[in-house]
């Protein structure tokens, strides 16, 4: 019988996305000074793009454009649960979120009970759990409520449910990928009401919609 | 270890996550856990009678005799039917199907290409009358069983080991070609044994017939019995080719004229030019309206079709006639010119037609497709 030993695989020997060379395409500084999970060609795809904008009055910011690459990578770990693909989306950020938000602790946004168990891991946690910051899982989404004969706003509202726990001062909401923002919103009116200093830093921006649902509200980026 | 889907032993595609070993190599298809059992899929009760079918024709005798041998030797082992073009491949598959419902087994047709899968499905249903014949593929994915399955390939995956026989069709086109993953998925979606359909074969296949692990079949003629049209290859710069390319529209402008071109950039450059001078329209993977554009070209609505290689296979338009433009160019593997020449003079009612290579250097892919052609018709005899 095989018997595998529970330790993750330290990685990686190839690029974890298309499993080409490692080092292509990364210049020397590259591989001498960061650790390298995607090819110099793949990353090349995700493109970096620091964005500052409010949701609800908080101060948000996003780090990488959602692209059609950053799409596949993110339905290939979210959907496929390729859970290898985790270290690729904050390998830059890490440290600039840890000093940044030091004294914050993290609040994913959360998933379904039942995509939870299928995938068998928290993308969330995985994503930042580099960032050496705490988590606080104080969100809970409403699975099972009815939402048959309810407006789009009252669903909204109905997305998201607070723990009855102890919920630190300072929190940092984090999400994946910031397109429609309602469930942020429902996070940030949740967490308001508790009188807490809030901040959001999601993954990447989604420009077609998000920025869309901005200008109809006249807000200029 | 081994992938039970994508038969995968490569190593550095395992990796261990929190719910065990998974292959990386295919989870673009969605994690398949190594040490976990896959789920049977419930058999699908096959309807009364639907291994009868008509034919529009009869077979010919060669036809006949390859198809025979096909459905008696598919039960010991893998066949590859390597036909040319405009053979009637499908056709010759047909006894087998039959042969296969009838004994209350599974069978599915499992194509490259999307395009393909929508107009077999068709054709299937109309020959076999009486069965559920579904198609699966983008767009499709509600309705997936039935008693014959048409697919593309990268559908195979939702069958784990449920079909008895797979007929796959075109192994030698994008994106099945040198996919490990795709020919992975594929092996592990039947139980039984697969017929290939070709023109070309490729490594894999020449490996197997060398092994004598495979039957093969092969016909080298048309149900007309007339011979397959061997391209002109005329060389020259880049300039001169646009002169032969206008002095050919010129000569066969009352038939239907399908120019096919690299790239799809040169795709629209070509159509812009010759736009001045003829009533015109092109085609490529970007094409949204594609299906009308194809339908208005077999209608004659319009004469003159510039497209990339998006339509080499898998189309039939009468008289057509075919100029491969920059036929040399590393797009243009053997398989495709020899796939885009046999366009032409499929029909009984134009058998005939004409097939230029303009070439801005030679090419030995240009040469074998022609040596290939002549061959064909020189053997028209199957051989086994």
């Amino acid at each position: 019988m095989l018997v595998f030993k529970n330790v993750k695989k330290p990685m990686p020997i190839r690029c974890l996305w298309c499993n080409g060379t490692l080092e292509d395409g990364h210049d020397l500084w590259d591989i001498f000074t960061r650790k390298l999970w995607i090819c110099g060609k793949c990353e090349a795809n995700l493109i970096v793009q620091h964005r500052h904008f409010k949701i609800d009055g908080v101060r948000a910011e996003s780090l990488y454009l959602y692209n059609d690459f950053f799409r596949s990578l993110l339905i290939q770990y979210k959907e496929c649960c390729d859970e290898a693909l985790y270290p690729i989306f904050l390998a830059r950020y890490h440290r600039y979120i840890h000093h940044r938000y030091h004294d914050y602790v993290l609040v994913p946004m959360p998933s379904s009970i039942a995509k939870k168990q299928e995938r068998g891991f928290d993308h969330l946690h995985l994503m930042f759990e580099a960032c050496g910051l705490p988590f606080c899982d104080c969100l809970y989404k409403l699975d099972n409520i009815q939402q048959k004969g309810l407006s789009a706003k009252q669903r909204k509202h109905l997305q998201l449910g607070l723990k009855d726990m102890k919920i630190p001062r300072k929190l940092l909401l984090v999400d994946d990928v910031c397109s429609t923002k309602a469930t942020l919103k429902a996070a940030v009116q949740l967490l308001a009401n508790q009188d807490r200093c809030l901040r959001i830093v999601v993954v990447a921006y989604n420009p077609s919609k998000h920025k869309k649902s901005l200008f109809d509200k006249g807000i200029d980026l | 270890m081994r992938c039970p889907r994508c038969l995968n032993e490569d190593p550095t595609y395992f990796y261990l996550g929190s719910k065990g070993w998974m292959c990386r190599r295919c989870v673009s298809f969605k994690r398949v856990l190594i040490m976990e059992e896959q789920v049977q899929i419930a058999p699908y009760e096959l309807s009364v009678d639907c291994e009868e079918y008509t034919l529009d024709y009869p077979l010919t005798s060669l036809q006949k005799n390859v198809a025979e041998r096909c459905a008696k030797m598919i039960f010991e082992q893998d066949v590859l039917i390597e036909a040319i073009c405009g053979a009637g491949k499908t056709e010759l598959v047909f006894p087998t199907i039959a042969k296969m419902l009838s004994l209350k087994k599974r069978v599915c047709f499992a194509i490259s290409r999307r395009q393909v899968v929508l107009e077999l499905q068709q054709r299937l249903a109309k020959t076999f009358t009486k069965a559920k014949v579904v198609k699966v593929c983008q767009g499709f994915t509600d309705d997936l069983f039935g008693d014959i399955v048409v697919c593309t390939t990268h559908q195979c995956y939702r069958y784990h080991q449920y079909f008895d026989c797979l007929i796959l069709d075109e192994s030698d086109a994008f994106p099945y070609k040198g996919n490990v993953v795709l020919a992975g998925i594929v092996r592990t979606s039947c139980k039984g044994h697969i017929v290939y359909l070709t023109a070309t074969l490729d490594d894999y296949l020449k490996k197997r017939i060398k092994e004598k692990s495979i039957v093969h079949l092969q016909l080298n003629a048309r149900p007309h019995g007339h011979d397959l049209p061997v391209p002109k290859k005329k060389v020259g710069l880049q300039f001169m080719l646009f002169y032969h390319l206008l002095r050919w529209i010129e000569m066969h402008r009352e038939k239907p004229l399908l120019v096919f071109v690299p790239t799809i950039k040169m795709s629209q450059y070509l159509y812009y030019f010759l736009r001045l001078f003829y009533h015109c329209d092109h085609v490529n993977s970007k094409t949204r309206d594609l299906d009308t554009k194809i339908l208005a070209f077999r209608n004659k609505k319009n004469n003159l079709l510039i497209a990339t290689t998006i339509l080499e296979r898998g189309v039939t338009i009468e008289n057509v006639n075919v100029c491969i433009f920059m036929a040399n160019h590393p797009v243009f593997d053997e398989a495709s010119l020899v796939q885009m020449s046999g366009r032409v003079g499929r029909t009984f009612k134009y058998p005939h037609g004409d097939c230029l290579f303009l070439c801005s250097a030679q090419s030995e892919e240009v040469d074998a497709c022609i040596q290939k052609c002549q061959k064909a018709n020189a053997h028209k005899m199957f051989v086994v």
